[in-house]
């Protein structure tokens, strides 16, 4: 589902960095460990297509996103990418379900409540629906947040630092829960850390220096 | 959730800033549209009233006031002038004139203007009678429509003038007959609609009897005395004393023991005529060529007009004002003088509703510029969702959109409001009725200016979203 191959990125102040070759497939996860300025956002953000690469290719799910550009790069990130960030980021203005539509609607989809719904309640936030993101605990944003990258059936599920702001026991939880959740919708799982606890947790790695 | 829906809950999610934008927005776009409205109004209401005149001969005074007096019926008249000199411009004869409309003025029904005018004047405004017919006898009255509906009256309805051009009514003339309302005209939308119709002699009648310590000198009514063989012999025993005893046949017992304590008996069936000519004698007393008759009779205006442009007519205000009593005014003139002067004063305001238009521009911009830095996490987010440059754009020129749509509508409300109290104020203190409700293409216009202001203060905090690096702005959390 996932494949990089030969992946290197020039910064723009002139430091280039080469990233090893990372496969990922279909309902499989993938841990990058790093430690901070080991590059591993700008692997991130070359997986999702949010930077060029100045070589290499990454390939989801039979296409490389390196060939697309502008509108079509966005439209394939939109159906194809689901993004969860350490700090989750919402559309203030709408209430957690219409968060979550937006992104149906903004991948091409037509938005379901119902559907949303759903998701909501197996993800033990049901009676959040209606909130603003204001609202919310921190352990609600991220389930939020994770249930509006899963919402789309991703063919890849990008997880930045999901676990660093949480306890031992919820960091467990919400690691079972993407493993789960890729597992249910067929998605290759990438999770980018430099939380060594995971280590124990997720099988296959790759470690950047 | 489409970006229109999208873009105005964000505007909804910071209401305060919303709503000065909109209070700046709608109050630039009211007063311009009050403005435009107003002025295009009253212009029309003007114009509408030239009526093709030529010329306005009354007293010397300001120009500019027997226009407005004699052809719009708000100011005060400039004084009389006299029968005598205004007969040869009255005359039928003349051939520089095509249509000479004398008009008295002095009194009013409950703020209407009575006017003692020929059946000229309806001719000048294309009005026809909805009801009855025009006036022919004295005493007999053809109204407006405004009249007739302010008033609510009709036909067969009796009143009595009362002394001056409105307001109070202070003195009532309830010494003379009443006059009756015998016709009641169509809408023209001129001022005519406001006017209470009679003929000449009936306004001069009412002013004799008024002046009882002046030695009333009724030759005018002996004038036509070889007519006068109906046992009328208008035996008026004016002994100063205020005893008048008239004898008409009928009894007509004037009891003017003090002062001006009038008290007049009608008997039911006594014809109202007690110093009038008879019915014989009041045949063609609506048309101009009547008064061609009577001498030391006053009349307070001339409307003219011409029967062809030459060098004669060219001359002829120049000839009355320089040798006659009386004064000549065009219309034309006084009314684009009286517009530079006040369109000075719409155009000021008119301007100062565009500089608070672009100053609501100016908010709109630094409110969407600022939300901008609030909500770049929002932004770049709606972007990996998918949504393309373009997308992000469009959704803060939406937004610019909305407050300027918003602000028009608002603006428009509030454009209207005003012209329900100008137009309340104008029609108390002038009679004129002015449309509130319209919606001119001014105000289309408005309407495109609104979303030009809406897009421009919202293009360039679209374009900074537009461009907003969402790797950086995401990687910077």
């Amino acid at each position: 589902m996932l494949q990089t191959s030969n992946l290197s990125y020039h910064y723009p102040r002139g430091e280039a960095i080469q990233f090893p070759d990372i496969e990922c497939r279909a309902g499989q996860t993938h841990l990058v460990l790093g430690q901070s300025g080991s590059g591993k956002t700008t692997l991130l953000n070359l997986i999702a297509g949010l930077l060029k690469p100045k070589e290499g290719s990454v390939v989801i799910d039979g296409e490389s996103i390196n060939q697309l550009s502008g509108t079509k790069l966005d439209k394939f990130r939109g159906r194809n990418i689901g993004l969860i960030f350490q700090e989750p980021h919402f559309v203030q203005s709408l209430t957690v379900v219409e968060n979550i539509m937006l992104a149906q609607k903004l991948a091409g989809k037509k938005p379901e409540r119902q559907k949303v719904q759903e998701l909501l309640t197996q993800l033990g936030i049901a009676g959040k629906t209606a909130s603003r993101p204001a609202q919310l605990s921190s352990g609600e944003r991220q389930r939020t947040a994770i249930a509006r990258a899963i919402i789309n059936k991703p063919a890849l599920l990008l997880a930045d630092e999901p676990t660093s702001a949480l306890d031992d026991y919820n960091c467990k939880a919400v690691v079972q829960l993407l493993e789960e959740l890729a597992e249910k919708n067929k998605s290759a799982l990438v999770v980018v850390t430099h939380d060594s606890r995971l280590k124990s947790l997720i099988e296959n790695k790759t470690t950047l220096n | 959730m489409s970006f229109l829906k999208l873009s105005l809950k964000n505007l909804f999610h910071r209401p305060l800033n919303l709503l000065l934008s909109l209070m700046l927005f709608a109050l630039g776009i009211g007063l311009i549209s009050l403005m435009v409205n107003v002025n295009t109004q009253v212009e029309k209401q003007f114009e509408n009233n030239l009526a093709g005149i030529d010329l306005v001969i009354g007293a010397k005074g300001s120009p500019l006031q027997l226009v407005l007096c004699n052809m719009y019926h708000v100011d005060n008249p400039t004084g009389n002038i006299s029968i005598d000199e205004a007969k040869p411009f009255l005359n039928p004869n003349n051939p520089l004139v095509r249509k000479a409309v004398p008009l008295s003025l002095g009194d009013n029904y409950r703020g209407y203007r009575i006017v003692g005018t020929t059946k000229d004047f309806p001719t000048l405004y294309d009005a026809t009678t909805a009801e009855g017919r025009i006036w022919e006898y004295d005493f007999e009255v053809t109204v407006g429509a405004l009249v007739a509906r302010e008033l609510g009256l009709s036909i067969g309805d009796e009143f009595h003038g009362a002394h001056g051009l409105g307001g109070a009514d202070v003195h009532v003339h309830d010494y003379v007959p009443p006059y009756v309302v015998k016709g009641i005209l169509e809408p023209t939308g001129a001022v005519i609609d406001q006017l209470i119709l009679t003929n000449t002699a009936s306004v001069w009648m009412v002013h004799h009897d008024h002046d009882h310590d002046h030695g009333h000198d009724h030759e005018h009514n002996h004038d036509h005395d070889h007519d006068h063989d109906h046992g009328h012999d208008h035996n008026h025993d004016h002994d100063h004393g205020h005893d008048h005893n008239h004898e008409h046949g009928h009894s007509h017992n004037h009891d003017h023991d003090h002062g001006h304590d009038h008290h007049h008996e009608h008997g039911p069936g006594c014809g109202h005529h007690h110093d009038l000519h008879s019915a014989e004698d009041q045949k063609g007393s609506n048309r101009v060529e009547y008064l061609l008759d009577f001498h030391d009779e006053n009349i307070t205006a001339i409307l003219l007009k011409f029967s062809g442009r030459n060098i004669q007519t060219l001359n002829m205000a120049r000839q009355i004002n320089e040798n006659t009593n009386m004064m000549a005014a065009s219309p034309a003139y006084e009314i684009n003088r009286l517009f530079d002067m006040m369109g000075t004063g719409i155009d000021a305001i008119g301007a100062l509703g565009w500089i608070i238009a672009i100053v609501s521009g100016f908010s709109i911009f630094i409110s969407l510029f600022q939300s901008l830095n609030r909500r770049k996490y929002e932004l770049a987010l709606i972007r990996v969702m998918g949504s393309s440059r373009m997308g992000v754009f469009s959704l803060v020129i939406l937004e610019g959109l909305w407050i300027a749509v918003m602000g028009y509508v608002a603006g428009m409300v509030l454009s209207k409001v005003g012209m329900f109290a100008v137009a309340g104020m104008i029609e108390s203190g002038y009679r004129y009725a002015i449309e509130p409700m319209t919606f001119m293409q001014a105000d289309w216009l408005l309407l495109g200016a609104s979303l030009i202001i809406g897009f421009v203060a919202a293009l360039i905090p679209a374009i900074l979203a537009m461009r907003t690096d969402i790797a950086k702005t995401l990687s910077s959390a």
